[in-house]
């Protein structure tokens, strides 16, 4: 049983469960606009924390080939800049 | 020997077929993407009197050479079967799925045929005409599940033969397509946004997967018959 | 020693083809969430109103199962690349019931939403909830399949490279599923 408590897995699941807590306890609306912008901001850039996390730690993209995990982390980053604007900027599209 | 030359001939009259059909589709019949669903029976009946030239003349075209999946699905059954050991259930099952599907793409220019062929008929006659052929074309999902099944099956267990045409990428790459179509059939349900018959993920996304999925087969198809034709030749 | 070497090269995690697949999937799952944040930017009163009406804890269970569930594929893998095929086979059975559980929930939570009057009709929001959650239940349903091909394929007397090779795809394509969910459920259930 110690071999799968205390591994780095573990510890991955552990983090991505307190992620998941952090973002729930974060998502409240009614704030004045600004908090609720840091807010929202907070808990999408907490989601792609959590999938960058998954690909690097479960999927292994880790130990992966450089353009395999470029190709991974450049989603991720675009994929959430994308959302982020659309949500501040909703007037400019 | 004869045998991978007709087949690349077939594959060639595919390929040639699926590009007049697609060019037809979008500068005759101006059904790229199609009109929006919330358009009136008078719009709908000005559009194919307005345009009552093209759209003939696109079904004309579109009557030669709308069953492009024939071919393909017959080449992709040679290709198969030569894979599997037995009685080639996956081969079988694959043909009869792409003949079948191949049908739904010959349907919506015939009922915009159709529509265009009386412009004096009351206008709600050629609006159910219209909505019947935009309707068959986006929402027609059925076949494609089991032809493309039975490519992916081939394509991931049977690995042993170095010039298969359905490399393993294959396999994954006609499963995620496989997924991709199934938002189709939600056409019924909404008639605008993104799942409406002209929206992203029911006109644009689908149609360009399947483009992309038919030359990547055809590619993979045309390099294995190659090499089939060396090894028969030395 | 010699895992030690094979694990510092670079190594394409499940195999090449795979990956087009992923990729694919994640492209087309990408257009969903901007999709998504672009009509919400659009219609922001409406979409504010309408999420009121989710059930926020149907969401936090089924993260927390698919993340839990990602945990028990990661332990398999490492567990069959030790020789312990056994003990995989269990962690997988593990993640699939996870996965069951997480369709449980959905089911329980469109039953909900189909009770009081909401159905993909209804507005954009439940267009967008209905459709893309469905999708991805759609991949669930595929991964509880894979997951049972892996559980059967890790119950081979003695794991050879290609049998671990097909076991990582079937956890590449888990993990996919699970992460493509946290994306989901951060506009869905969190973003206001």
């Amino acid at each position: 049983m110690h071999s799968i408590l205390f591994t780095r897995p573990t510890a991955v699941w552990l983090f991505l469960l307190f992620l998941t807590a952090l973002s729930v306890a974060l998502a409240h609306d009614g704030l004045p606009e600004l908090a609720q912008h840091i807010v929202t901001i907070s808990v999408i850039v907490i989601a792609f924390l959590k999938v960058r996390l998954v690909g690097l730690e479960f999927m292994e993209l880790r130990t992966a080939p450089l353009p395999l995990r470029a190709v991974f982390e450049t989603w991720v980053t675009l994929v959430c800049l994308g959302i982020l604007l659309l949500y501040l900027f909703p007037a400019l599209f | 020997m004869l045998s991978t030359r007709s087949q690349t001939i077939i594959i060639w009259w595919g390929l040639a077929f699926i590009l007049i059909y697609g060019l037809t589709l979008g500068f005759l019949l101006k059904m790229v993407p199609l009109p929006s669903a919330h358009l009136s029976a008078a719009a709908v009946a000005a559009f194919y009197s307005a345009n009552r030239f093209q759209v003939r003349l696109g079904a004309v075209i579109c009557s030669y050479s709308s069953a492009f999946m024939v071919p393909l699905s017959v080449v992709i059954y040679v290709q198969m079967a030569r894979l599997e050991k037995g009685v080639p259930i996956w081969s079988i099952l694959q043909l009869a799925g792409g003949c079948m599907m191949s049908i739904f793409l010959v349907l919506p220019p015939l009922f915009w045929g159709v529509a265009a062929f009386n412009p004096s008929r009351p206008p709600e006659v050629t609006l159910i005409m219209h909505e019947l052929a935009n309707l068959t074309l986006t929402t027609t999902d059925q076949y494609y599940i089991f032809q493309m099944v039975a490519i992916a099956v081939v394509s991931l267990t049977q690995t042993t033969d170095p010039h298969s045409a359905f490399p393993r990428w294959m396999g994954y790459f006609t499963i995620w397509a496989a997924i991709m179509f199934e938002a189709g059939a939600i056409a019924f349900m909404l008639k605008s946004g993104p799942f409406a018959w002209n929206g992203l993920f029911v006109f644009w996304s689908p149609f360009t997967i399947f483009g992309a999925w038919f030359f990547a087969l055809a590619f993979t198809l045309l390099r294995a018959l190659k090499h089939q034709a060396r090894l028969q030749a030395a | 020693m010699q895992t030690n070497t094979a694990r510092a090269a670079p190594h394409i995690p499940g195999e090449e083809g795979l990956w087009v697949l992923v990729l694919g999937d994640m492209m087309v799952f990408s257009l969903f969430f901007l999709t998504f944040t672009y009509y919400r930017g659009q219609e922001a009163a409406l979409f504010a109103q309408s999420q009121k009406a989710m059930n926020q804890y149907c969401g936090i269970i089924n993260t927390v199962l698919l993340l839990t569930s990602s945990w028990f594929v990661a332990n398999a893998l490492n567990a069959a690349r030790a020789g312990m095929g056994a003990r995989a086979q269990r962690l997988f059975s593990l993640a699939g019931l996870c996965g069951l559980g997480f369709v449980l929930v959905k089911i329980f939570e469109y039953s909900g939403k189909f009770h009081a009057g909401i159905t993909i009709t209804t507005n954009d929001f439940f267009m967008f909830y209905f459709m893309f959650t469905g999708i991805h239940l759609v991949h669930v349903l595929i991964g509880l399949a894979v997951l049972s091909y892996a559980h059967r394929r890790a119950g081979r007397a003695v794991l050879q490279p290609a049998d671990l090779s097909a076991l990582e795809c079937c956890a590449i394509f888990w993990h996919l599923v699970d992460f493509l969910w946290i994306v989901l459920f951060a506009i869905f259930y969190l973003m206001k």
